[in-house]
């Protein structure tokens, strides 16, 4: 693989990554919808401010509850965290937006540094294939997201957040004074002053999806407020006593998350790689296989005996009669001349044989497929710029007529090494559309 | 595929902003002008195909209710992506997703579950990694095709923060490539 040495070539090889989406598909399922919904009068003019404030707290606690039931979960019996503090309360920066100028990873100090380098360091452990997540088995409650990385998203942005947010009376206008003597103080390395009108328009940008919320707002109800960030973080709640003590602030908010104890929180959820990586239960579960479909899903056809764990399990290169479909995957196999798989990482591929035996088109595509077991993830067809593999088509997106059939190539991403895996085959939903991490999975073989 | 939803009955206007209308100005046309593009960088900003479609779906959706208001927004497209961006940073649809997630993991016994993402190549891993701000700006500026000052628009931060981040990931990205890259004849 070339190194993108230039724009260009860097434009390139990120679009080469973006997986292919069925246009089609894509309008169809869209004007299904937009045909439930006509346009109409704007209802959120009519709708009072008090009406509108709480369907603002609604909505937001909403958001706090799934943060704290997720968060909670992670860290057991630990204090809880609310990344929504901020977006909580009114004038405080909101979910998604960025940090102020100079509220970098630089200037972090103490364990909110050590945080934010343990953040790095997982990223690039998983980079390197050095460090592996042991995240599953906590996603596996339900309650946390299924992708860590997202995860350190959020804890990467809560570090950049202010120490200290007061809000102010309206009475106290712009604080200038007050603004003045908090720059003074020693241990203030940024303050930053939240206008009334600053702190509505990060609510609107927060609402940007739902403006009819905030359409019939006659005020601006929220108070200015200034956002404090310190040297040292841990001087917060000493600020904040002295803060509360002056007749301009009306409320004082500090950051009360545990740095120290989210450090060893990821510490106990990773571990590198080249310690025992054998997957729990996944010995045991090669006498299972396959998933019953949702409600949701195409119905299955009689000759397909597969329901939660007690149906006969594939192996490579047997044949699933499906609804509509027939599909047998073969093992994988390292693919040969392949290069770009991270250190430890091998790229293997499939042969996966998919015949439409349904009397409608039939939409296939690599991202139906999933791998499960030692890897680093599993790919389907996306990105790469081979379009064949060891004299085989590499299937990314194919619409079969009734009777047509492919055969074509998959590839994945596992660890190099001995250990088994599965290959999964996931679903589509009725409108075409192509699932693939979040559906259920038809069949599996192994 | 035409949706046959209405009539764009706004006037061009590029004021600097990102081209937004296809050629006959309907919505039908804005679509498909913008949902390829939309779906794919969501995409590779959330890691989450599904995700990603049902956020660029849920964006569409609501510009539509205001179609005939929106020539109050300045820029269409960059609402659009703000507000799809917004949704695929719904905390609430990742918890549910996670729930979903669990009921497989529940019914396989399956001890680990590695969500398919863009982890093909080198490149893909490395990118997939970037902070979230590093893989947006990167996003809508290579694969998007936006300036830095759409980039910064969409956002919602200063064009010196999204030249901070484009530059950010391109050190990431190029550096990582070159430490971890492996001549062929060397791969066992």
């Amino acid at each position: 693989m070339n190194q993108p040495a230039s724009d260009p070539e860097l434009r390139d090889a990120i679009r080469k990554l973006a997986p292919g989406v069925d246009t089609s598909a894509f309008c169809r399922e869209l004007g299904e919808k937009c045909a439930k919904k006509k346009p109409g009068p704007k209802r959120g003019r009519r709708l009072r401010p008090l009406v509108i404030g709480v369907a603002v707290v609604v909505v937001l606690a909403g958001v706090s509850a799934g943060l704290v039931t997720g968060l909670g979960f992670l860290r057991g019996p630990q204090p809880v965290i609310v990344f929504t503090d901020a977006t909580l309360s009114p004038g405080a920066a909101g979910r998604g937006s960025s940090g102020p100028v100079g509220s970098s990873a630089d200037t972090l100090t103490g364990a909110k540094a050590e945080l934010w380098a343990e953040i790095e360091r997982i990223r690039q452990g998983v980079v390197s294939g050095e460090v592996i997540f042991d995240w599953p088995s906590e996603a596996a409650q339900g309650i946390i997201p299924s992708d860590p990385l997202l995860m350190l998203d959020y804890l990467e942005q809560s570090l950049l957040r202010p120490d200290v947010t007061a809000y102010l009376h309206d009475s106290a206008g712009d604080a200038v004074p007050l603004r003045t003597e908090i720059s003074a103080m020693s241990g203030v390395r940024m303050l930053e002053f939240v206008s009334k009108d600053d702190a509505l328009q990060r609510l609107k940008d927060d609402f940007a999806d739902s403006p009819e919320i905030l359409e019939g707002l006659q005020e601006n109800p929220l108070p200015a407020g200034l956002e404090i960030w310190l040297t040292d973080y841990t001087q917060a709640a000493s600020l904040a006593d002295q803060l509360r003590d002056r007749p301009e602030v009306d409320e004082v908010h500090i950051a009360t998350m545990d740095y120290a104890d989210w450090v060893a929180t990821l510490q106990r959820l990773t571990h590198p790689s080249d310690e025992t990586s054998q997957l729990p239960g996944l010995e045991t579960t090669r006498t299972t296989y396959v998933v019953a479909p949702t409600t949701d899903d195409p119905p299955l056809s009689s000759t397909t005996t597969i329901m939660g764990n007690v149906g006969p399990r594939l192996s490579w290169g047997q044949e699933a009669v499906l609804d509509g479909r027939t599909i047998k995957v073969e093992q994988p196999v390292e693919a040969p001349d392949e290069t770009g798989a991270p250190s430890g990482f091998v790229l293997v591929y499939s042969l996966v044989t998919i015949t439409n035996t349904g009397s409608e088109p039939l939409t296939c595509a690599a991202a139906q497929f999933g791998l499960d077991g030692n890897s680093s993830g599993s790919t389907g067809g996306f990105g790469g710029p081979a379009k064949t593999l060891a004299g085989h088509e590499v299937l990314d997106l194919v619409r079969l007529q009734p009777g047509e059939s492919v055969k074509a190539a998959v590839r994945f991403c596992v660890k190099q090494g001995d250990h088994p895996v599965k290959v999964w085959l996931g679903t589509r939903s009725s409108t075409g559309r192509i699932q693939s991490s979040t559906s259920e999975w038809l069949a599996s073989w192994q | 595929m035409p949706l046959a939803l209405g009539t764009w009955s706004r006037r061009q206007r590029h004021d600097g902003g990102v081209p937004t209308t296809g050629a006959n100005g309907s919505f039908d046309s804005f679509v498909q002008e913008h949902c390829t593009r939309l779906v794919q960088s969501l995409s590779l900003i959330s890691r989450d195909p599904e995700l990603a479609w049902d956020s660029a779906q849920d964006a569409f959706l609501k510009l539509y209710l205001r179609w005939d208001s929106v020539d109050d927004l300045r820029d269409p497209v960059a609402w659009l992506y703000r507000v799809a961006l917004n949704r695929c940073s719904d905390y609430r649809r990742i918890v549910a997703r996670a729930a979903r997630v669990t009921e497989r993991l529940k019914s396989t016994g399956t001890g680990m579950w590695v969500e398919p993402r863009l982890a093909h190549t080198e490149l893909a891993l490395v990118f997939g990694t970037l902070p979230r701000r590093q893989r947006t700006a990167a996003t809508l500026y290579y694969l998007a095709d936006m300036s830095t000052e759409e980039v910064a628009r969409v956002m919602g931060v200063s064009r010196g923060t999204v030249d901070r981040h484009l530059f950010r990931a391109r050190e990431a990205l190029r550096s990582s490539m070159e430490g971890h890259h492996e001549p062929a004849g060397k791969r066992p």
